[in-house]
């Protein structure tokens, strides 16, 4: 009996790819895997995109679909498995000069931003929540005494507050409690998920102009 | 004794509270994603480590000054710093809050909106400056 060797091509593609290169070949943008190393080779040379303008920074959104059609024009008895996503981004960045001065006026904008910003959040919430009073309070009820000399509550309470930011924050300068990504990165990953579906999103409506149909009721 | 186990509690008392509200409040500015926004804007993030370390400062700074009334001598460059920072902030903060509960998108998606949406955002922002003027100046 002849043996059918089953030939298969694994390929894997990232949400997004961040390139340089003006023409773009199929082993840029995803991983391909096949026992057959010679496919493998060849697949990987083939120009899948041509950059028109070098100098703005473009994005094109791509279905695995196109890839998988490449693959099957060439070697039509081979299977195609797909491990990775179903559409993906491909950022064109042109070269581009890295001006240090902006770069450290953008974060020392921010760093002012946060600084004043937490100052006037705590402070906000403290005159909220009355907490002089509220500590005048405590202190008379636990001392039994008329007036709040010893500042031993408000010392406290300032010594904690930096104590929870840390904790939430999950370190402060080099002292790190743990090796989990900090919130604030969590924060950054899952916007940055939202903003690439809504990119892939938005490229599939503008194909279909499901944003025009229900208006114009075009076919 | 007494007196010494006294102040124990109360710097027990004390310490607890300030963990828990800080840790209240970031969280929430957090989620909320303020400070998200502003760093992918500006395209920041592998500074974000020393943002987090700015904003545990900024709290303690803020925290200080309120409780204690004490501050360093700035003079008038100080609270006008104070002030513009604060309010691109806050600015922040409140588009974020709005965001969040997604009153601009149900808003427009209702009204069926096609064009002029930058225009809404610019309004928006005009608003909050008329309205806080407004509040803090005139009346």
């Amino acid at each position: 009996m002849k043996e059918i060797k089953e030939n298969i091509v694994y390929i894997k593609a990232d949400k997004i790819v961040l390139l340089n290169k003006k023409k773009i070949t199929m082993q840029d943008i995803i991983d391909i895997y096949s026992a057959d190393k010679e496919v493998v080779d060849d697949l990987n040379k083939q120009v899948i995109l041509n950059v028109q303008d070098f100098n703005r920074e473009v994005k094109y959104v791509m279905s695995i679909l196109d890839i998988i059609k490449t693959i099957v024009k060439k070697y039509p008895d081979y299977n195609v498995v797909n491990l990775g996503e179903m559409d993906f981004i491909i950022k064109y960045l042109p070269k581009k000069e890295i001006k240090k001065g902006w770069e450290y006026a953008k974060t020392a904008f921010i760093i002012l931003t946060l600084f004043f910003g937490s100052a006037f959040a705590i402070m906000t919430f403290n005159s909220d929540g009355q907490v002089k009073e509220l500590f005048d309070l405590i202190y008379k009820l636990f001392t039994k005494s008329d007036g709040n000399n010893s500042k031993i509550l408000e010392i406290a309470y300032s010594i904690g507050i930096p104590l929870g930011t840390i904790i939430f924050f999950n370190h402060f300068s080099k002292i790190k409690m743990d090796d989990d990504p900090t919130p604030l990165q969590i924060q950054m990953r899952v916007y940055e998920e939202n903003a690439y579906k809504t990119i892939i999103e938005n490229s599939n409506r503008a194909d279909q102009n499901i944003d025009n149909v229900i208006n114009n009721k075009k076919k | 004794m007494g007196e010494f186990l006294k102040n124990v509690l109360l710097f027990l008392i004390g310490t607890t509270s300030g963990v828990v509200i800080a840790a209240g409040l970031y969280a929430f500015l957090v989620v909320i994603g303020t400070v998200t926004r502003l760093v992918s804007r500006t395209e920041t993030s592998k500074h974000i480590k020393l943002y987090e370390d700015v904003m545990v400062l900024g709290a303690t700074c803020g925290n200080i000054l309120y409780i204690f009334e004490y501050a360093p001598p700035l003079s008038i460059i100080g609270v006008i710093i104070f002030g513009l920072f604060s309010g691109v902030f806050v600015g922040c903060l409140a588009s974020a809050l709005a965001e969040t509960i997604e009153a601009m998108p149900v808003f427009a998606q209702r009204v069926k909106l096609k064009v002029g949406l930058p225009y809404m955002v610019l309004a928006i922002g005009l608003g909050k400056c008329i309205g806080t003027i407004y509040q803090l100046c005139i009346s």
